[in-house]
Protein backbone atom coordinates (compact mmCIF):
# COMPACT_ATOMS: atom_id res chain seq x y z
CA UNK A 1 0.00 0.00 0.00
CA UNK A 2 3.02 2.31 0.17
CA UNK A 3 2.69 3.06 -3.53
CA UNK A 4 -1.00 3.84 -3.11
CA UNK A 5 -0.28 6.13 -0.16
CA UNK A 6 2.35 8.05 -2.09
CA UNK A 7 0.09 8.51 -5.09
CA UNK A 8 -2.90 9.44 -2.92
CA UNK A 9 -0.80 12.04 -1.13
CA UNK A 10 0.09 13.54 -4.49
CA UNK A 11 -3.59 13.59 -5.42
CA UNK A 12 -4.45 15.25 -2.08
CA UNK A 13 -2.09 18.06 -3.03
CA UNK A 14 -3.78 18.50 -6.37
CA UNK A 15 -0.55 17.51 -8.12
CA UNK A 16 -2.38 15.59 -10.80
CA UNK A 17 -2.38 15.45 -14.54
CA UNK A 18 -4.89 13.26 -16.35
CA UNK A 19 -3.70 11.11 -19.20
CA UNK A 20 -5.16 8.60 -21.63
CA UNK A 21 -2.78 5.93 -22.84
CA UNK A 22 -3.10 4.46 -26.32
CA UNK A 23 -1.11 1.94 -28.30
CA UNK A 24 -2.58 0.82 -31.61
CA UNK A 25 -5.34 2.98 -33.09
CA UNK A 26 -6.83 0.82 -35.85
CA UNK A 27 -8.99 2.24 -38.60
CA UNK A 28 -12.02 0.19 -37.58
CA UNK A 29 -12.15 2.12 -34.28
CA UNK A 30 -11.94 5.55 -35.90
CA UNK A 31 -15.52 6.53 -35.02
CA UNK A 32 -15.01 5.45 -31.42
CA UNK A 33 -11.85 7.55 -31.08
CA UNK A 34 -13.62 10.46 -32.75
CA UNK A 35 -16.39 10.39 -30.14
CA UNK A 36 -13.90 10.08 -27.30
CA UNK A 37 -11.70 12.90 -28.55
CA UNK A 38 -14.76 15.15 -28.87
CA UNK A 39 -15.54 14.55 -25.19
CA UNK A 40 -11.95 15.15 -24.16
CA UNK A 41 -11.85 18.38 -26.13
CA UNK A 42 -15.07 19.51 -24.48
CA UNK A 43 -13.80 19.05 -20.93
CA UNK A 44 -10.03 19.39 -21.13
CA UNK A 45 -7.33 21.55 -22.61
CA UNK A 46 -4.38 20.04 -24.46
CA UNK A 47 -0.95 19.91 -22.88
CA UNK A 48 2.16 20.72 -24.91
CA UNK A 49 5.70 20.11 -23.67
CA UNK A 50 5.95 23.84 -23.02
CA UNK A 51 2.71 23.75 -21.02
CA UNK A 52 4.01 20.88 -18.93
CA UNK A 53 7.32 22.61 -18.35
CA UNK A 54 5.56 25.80 -17.34
CA UNK A 55 3.11 24.21 -14.94
CA UNK A 56 5.76 22.08 -13.30
CA UNK A 57 8.15 24.98 -12.92
CA UNK A 58 5.57 27.46 -11.63
CA UNK A 59 2.76 25.35 -10.17
CA UNK A 60 0.32 27.42 -12.20
CA UNK A 61 -1.91 25.99 -14.90
CA UNK A 62 -2.68 28.79 -17.34
CA UNK A 63 -5.52 27.32 -19.40
CA UNK A 64 -9.21 27.42 -18.56
CA UNK A 65 -9.87 23.70 -18.41
CA UNK A 66 -7.78 20.99 -16.74
CA UNK A 67 -4.99 19.58 -18.84
CA UNK A 68 -5.12 16.19 -20.48
CA UNK A 69 -2.22 14.29 -22.03
CA UNK A 70 -3.21 11.88 -24.79
CA UNK A 71 -0.26 9.50 -25.06
CA UNK A 72 0.43 7.11 -27.92
CA UNK A 73 3.05 4.44 -27.32
CA UNK A 74 5.50 2.63 -29.58
CA UNK A 75 5.19 4.65 -32.80
CA UNK A 76 2.52 2.88 -34.79
CA UNK A 77 1.66 4.04 -38.27
CA UNK A 78 -2.05 3.97 -37.48
CA UNK A 79 -1.44 6.62 -34.81
CA UNK A 80 -0.53 8.90 -37.70
CA UNK A 81 -3.20 7.70 -40.11
CA UNK A 82 -6.12 7.47 -37.68
CA UNK A 83 -5.45 9.31 -34.43
CA UNK A 84 -3.54 12.33 -35.73
CA UNK A 85 -6.30 13.70 -38.00
CA UNK A 86 -8.80 13.31 -35.18
CA UNK A 87 -6.53 15.06 -32.72
CA UNK A 88 -6.09 17.91 -35.18
CA UNK A 89 -9.81 18.10 -35.84
CA UNK A 90 -10.60 18.44 -32.14
CA UNK A 91 -7.72 20.77 -31.32
CA UNK A 92 -5.97 18.19 -29.15
CA UNK A 93 -2.28 17.49 -28.72
CA UNK A 94 -0.91 13.95 -28.78
CA UNK A 95 2.26 12.78 -27.09
CA UNK A 96 3.87 10.18 -29.33
CA UNK A 97 6.34 7.97 -27.45
CA UNK A 98 8.34 6.46 -30.27
CA UNK A 99 10.55 3.37 -30.19
CA UNK A 100 13.17 4.70 -32.58
CA UNK A 101 14.50 1.29 -33.58
CA UNK A 102 10.99 0.23 -34.58
CA UNK A 103 10.71 3.18 -36.95
CA UNK A 104 14.15 2.50 -38.41
CA UNK A 105 13.84 -1.29 -38.65
CA UNK A 106 13.97 -2.80 -42.11
CA UNK A 107 11.79 -5.68 -40.92
CA UNK A 108 9.32 -4.12 -38.51
CA UNK A 109 7.42 -7.34 -37.91
CA UNK A 110 10.52 -9.16 -36.75
CA UNK A 111 11.53 -6.16 -34.69
CA UNK A 112 8.11 -6.07 -33.04
CA UNK A 113 8.17 -9.79 -32.32
CA UNK A 114 11.66 -9.54 -30.83
CA UNK A 115 10.90 -6.51 -28.66
CA UNK A 116 7.49 -7.17 -27.15
CA UNK A 117 5.66 -4.74 -29.41
CA UNK A 118 2.07 -5.77 -30.05
CA UNK A 119 1.13 -6.22 -33.67
CA UNK A 120 -2.36 -5.29 -34.71
CA UNK A 121 -4.66 -7.94 -36.06
CA UNK A 122 -5.50 -5.57 -38.91
CA UNK A 123 -1.96 -5.24 -40.22
CA UNK A 124 -0.31 -7.63 -42.60
CA UNK A 125 3.42 -8.24 -42.92
CA UNK A 126 3.58 -6.66 -46.36
CA UNK A 127 2.43 -3.32 -44.99
CA UNK A 128 4.49 -0.89 -42.93
CA UNK A 129 3.36 -1.03 -39.30
CA UNK A 130 5.49 1.69 -37.68
CA UNK A 131 5.63 5.40 -38.33
CA UNK A 132 8.08 6.55 -40.97
CA UNK A 133 10.62 9.19 -40.01
CA UNK A 134 8.80 11.64 -42.28
CA UNK A 135 5.65 11.01 -40.24
CA UNK A 136 7.53 11.46 -36.99
CA UNK A 137 8.83 14.77 -38.34
CA UNK A 138 5.29 15.80 -39.30
CA UNK A 139 4.08 15.06 -35.77
CA UNK A 140 6.95 17.04 -34.25
CA UNK A 141 5.68 20.53 -33.55
CA UNK A 142 1.91 20.25 -33.79
CA UNK A 143 2.22 17.34 -31.38
CA UNK A 144 4.87 16.11 -28.97
CA UNK A 145 7.40 13.50 -30.03
CA UNK A 146 9.05 11.65 -27.14
CA UNK A 147 11.25 8.62 -26.59
CA UNK A 148 10.06 5.17 -25.67
CA UNK A 149 13.70 4.04 -25.92
CA UNK A 150 15.44 2.58 -28.93
CA UNK A 151 14.27 -1.03 -28.59
CA UNK A 152 11.27 -0.85 -26.22
CA UNK A 153 13.54 -1.37 -23.26
CA UNK A 154 12.76 -1.41 -19.59
CA UNK A 155 14.90 0.36 -17.01
CA UNK A 156 16.40 -2.71 -15.36
CA UNK A 157 18.76 -3.87 -18.11
CA UNK A 158 22.54 -3.58 -17.87
CA UNK A 159 24.11 -0.09 -17.76
CA UNK A 160 25.70 -0.29 -21.17
CA UNK A 161 22.40 -1.06 -22.78
CA UNK A 162 20.63 1.64 -20.77
CA UNK A 163 22.94 4.23 -22.27
CA UNK A 164 22.26 2.87 -25.71
CA UNK A 165 18.52 2.97 -25.13
CA UNK A 166 18.44 6.51 -23.76
CA UNK A 167 21.26 8.31 -25.57
CA UNK A 168 20.88 6.11 -28.63
CA UNK A 169 17.24 7.06 -29.08
CA UNK A 170 18.09 10.67 -28.40
CA UNK A 171 20.76 10.46 -31.11
CA UNK A 172 18.17 9.06 -33.51
CA UNK A 173 15.92 12.04 -32.84
CA UNK A 174 18.77 14.48 -33.24
CA UNK A 175 19.69 12.94 -36.56
CA UNK A 176 16.15 12.71 -37.91
CA UNK A 177 14.43 15.73 -36.35
CA UNK A 178 17.40 17.99 -35.86
CA UNK A 179 16.94 18.25 -32.12
CA UNK A 180 16.65 16.13 -28.97
CA UNK A 181 13.28 15.34 -27.46
CA UNK A 182 12.27 16.29 -23.95
CA UNK A 183 10.49 13.23 -22.53
CA UNK A 184 11.25 9.55 -22.11
CA UNK A 185 9.11 6.66 -20.92
CA UNK A 186 10.71 3.29 -20.17
CA UNK A 187 8.84 0.19 -21.20
CA UNK A 188 7.26 -1.04 -17.98
CA UNK A 189 6.85 2.48 -16.66
CA UNK A 190 9.77 2.79 -14.23
CA UNK A 191 10.10 6.17 -12.58
CA UNK A 192 13.27 8.20 -12.21
CA UNK A 193 14.76 7.13 -8.88
CA UNK A 194 13.89 3.45 -9.16
CA UNK A 195 17.05 2.34 -10.97
CA UNK A 196 20.22 4.43 -10.44
CA UNK A 197 21.85 3.23 -13.66
CA UNK A 198 18.73 4.14 -15.63
CA UNK A 199 18.72 7.55 -13.97
CA UNK A 200 22.32 8.09 -15.07
CA UNK A 201 21.37 7.13 -18.62
CA UNK A 202 18.44 9.54 -18.58
CA UNK A 203 20.68 12.32 -17.26
CA UNK A 204 23.40 11.64 -19.81
CA UNK A 205 20.85 11.73 -22.64
CA UNK A 206 19.52 15.06 -21.34
CA UNK A 207 15.83 14.26 -21.05
CA UNK A 208 13.78 16.81 -19.18
CA UNK A 209 10.80 14.63 -18.29
CA UNK A 210 10.36 10.99 -17.33
CA UNK A 211 6.82 9.69 -17.71
CA UNK A 212 6.19 6.58 -15.65
CA UNK A 213 3.30 4.48 -14.36
CA UNK A 214 2.37 6.88 -11.58
CA UNK A 215 4.27 10.10 -12.21
CA UNK A 216 5.51 12.72 -14.55
CA UNK A 217 8.86 13.93 -13.26
CA UNK A 218 10.52 17.15 -14.36
CA UNK A 219 14.25 16.72 -13.93
CA UNK A 220 15.75 19.94 -15.21
CA UNK A 221 15.27 23.17 -17.11
CA UNK A 222 15.14 22.87 -20.86
CA UNK A 223 17.59 24.92 -22.83
CA UNK B 1 -17.69 6.97 -4.39
CA UNK B 2 -17.43 3.35 -3.37
CA UNK B 3 -20.02 3.71 -0.63
CA UNK B 4 -22.68 1.92 -2.64
CA UNK B 5 -20.25 -0.59 -4.00
CA UNK B 6 -19.45 -3.64 -1.90
CA UNK B 7 -16.03 -5.33 -1.92
CA UNK B 8 -17.31 -8.01 -4.27
CA UNK B 9 -18.65 -5.37 -6.61
CA UNK B 10 -15.33 -3.57 -6.59
CA UNK B 11 -13.53 -6.78 -7.45
CA UNK B 12 -15.99 -7.44 -10.24
CA UNK B 13 -15.48 -3.91 -11.55
CA UNK B 14 -11.69 -4.30 -11.44
CA UNK B 15 -11.89 -7.66 -13.17
CA UNK B 16 -14.04 -6.16 -15.89
CA UNK B 17 -11.66 -3.26 -16.26
CA UNK B 18 -8.65 -5.53 -16.63
CA UNK B 19 -10.33 -7.25 -19.59
CA UNK B 20 -10.15 -4.11 -21.70
CA UNK B 21 -8.14 -4.30 -24.88
CA UNK B 22 -5.07 -2.41 -23.72
CA UNK B 23 -3.63 -2.64 -27.23
CA UNK B 24 -6.40 -0.60 -28.82
CA UNK B 25 -8.43 1.23 -26.19
CA UNK B 26 -7.50 4.54 -24.66
CA UNK B 27 -6.87 3.84 -20.98
CA UNK B 28 -7.53 6.82 -18.69
CA UNK B 29 -4.95 7.26 -15.95
CA UNK B 30 -3.83 9.94 -13.52
CA UNK B 31 -0.22 10.84 -12.85
CA UNK B 32 1.37 12.75 -9.99
CA UNK B 33 3.44 15.72 -11.12
CA UNK B 34 6.80 15.93 -9.44
CA UNK B 35 9.62 18.38 -9.99
CA UNK B 36 13.02 18.84 -8.38
CA UNK B 37 11.37 20.12 -5.19
CA UNK B 38 8.69 17.46 -4.81
CA UNK B 39 5.07 17.29 -5.90
CA UNK B 40 3.65 20.27 -7.77
CA UNK B 41 0.98 21.12 -5.23
CA UNK B 42 -2.16 23.08 -5.94
CA UNK B 43 -2.14 22.50 -9.65
CA UNK B 44 -5.62 21.06 -9.87
CA UNK B 45 -7.70 21.66 -6.74
CA UNK B 46 -10.67 19.92 -8.36
CA UNK B 47 -8.66 16.72 -8.23
CA UNK B 48 -7.79 16.87 -4.55
CA UNK B 49 -10.66 14.53 -3.66
CA UNK B 50 -9.09 11.82 -5.79
CA UNK B 51 -6.67 10.89 -2.99
CA UNK B 52 -9.56 10.01 -0.70
CA UNK B 53 -11.19 8.02 -3.48
CA UNK B 54 -7.99 6.08 -4.05
CA UNK B 55 -7.61 5.24 -0.37
CA UNK B 56 -11.25 4.20 -0.24
CA UNK B 57 -10.79 1.94 -3.25
CA UNK B 58 -7.66 0.46 -1.65
CA UNK B 59 -9.63 -0.29 1.52
CA UNK B 60 -12.38 -1.79 -0.59
CA UNK B 61 -9.89 -4.11 -2.21
CA UNK B 62 -8.57 -5.37 1.14
CA UNK B 63 -10.71 -8.56 1.20
CA UNK B 64 -9.38 -9.48 -2.20
CA UNK B 65 -5.84 -8.78 -1.04
CA UNK B 66 -6.27 -11.08 1.97
CA UNK B 67 -7.54 -13.90 -0.21
CA UNK B 68 -5.71 -13.47 -3.49
CA UNK B 69 -2.80 -11.08 -2.97
CA UNK B 70 -2.43 -7.38 -3.50
CA UNK B 71 -4.44 -5.60 -6.15
CA UNK B 72 -2.32 -3.84 -8.74
CA UNK B 73 -2.23 -0.18 -7.61
CA UNK B 74 -2.32 0.95 -11.23
CA UNK B 75 -5.61 -0.84 -11.72
CA UNK B 76 -7.19 1.00 -8.79
CA UNK B 77 -6.09 4.31 -10.26
CA UNK B 78 -7.34 3.26 -13.67
CA UNK B 79 -10.68 2.44 -12.10
CA UNK B 80 -11.00 5.88 -10.55
CA UNK B 81 -9.82 7.51 -13.74
CA UNK B 82 -12.32 5.55 -15.78
CA UNK B 83 -15.18 6.50 -13.46
CA UNK B 84 -14.24 10.14 -13.29
CA UNK B 85 -13.15 11.00 -16.82
CA UNK B 86 -13.46 7.89 -18.94
CA UNK B 87 -15.54 8.34 -22.09
CA UNK B 88 -18.62 6.77 -20.51
CA UNK B 89 -18.37 9.06 -17.48
CA UNK B 90 -17.89 12.15 -19.63
CA UNK B 91 -20.81 11.22 -21.84
CA UNK B 92 -23.08 11.07 -18.79
CA UNK B 93 -22.06 14.23 -17.05
CA UNK B 94 -20.59 17.60 -17.67
CA UNK B 95 -18.81 17.54 -14.31
CA UNK B 96 -16.04 15.02 -14.27
CA UNK B 97 -14.57 15.91 -10.89
CA UNK B 98 -15.24 13.47 -8.06
CA UNK B 99 -18.91 12.68 -8.18
CA UNK B 100 -18.72 9.40 -10.08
Amino acid sequence: MLEIDAVATGFDAGAVIRTVNFHLTPERRRAEYDRQFALYARDFDPVTAEDLDRVMATGQWHKSKPGLILAFYNGYRNNFDVARPLLDRHGLVGWFFVVTGFVSAADQWSFAADHNITCGSDETPDVRMALSWDEVAALDGPHVVASHTRTHSGASVDPGRLREEASGSQGDFRQRLGHPVRALAWNGGAAYGEHPAADQAVDAAGFQFVVSNFKVQRLRDWT
Amino acid sequence: MTGNLGPGDLQAALALLSKRNYGEEGIPMMLVLENESGVVAGLDPSASCLGALLREAARGSAPHTREHGAVNPALLIEWIADRTFGPAALAQTGDEACDA
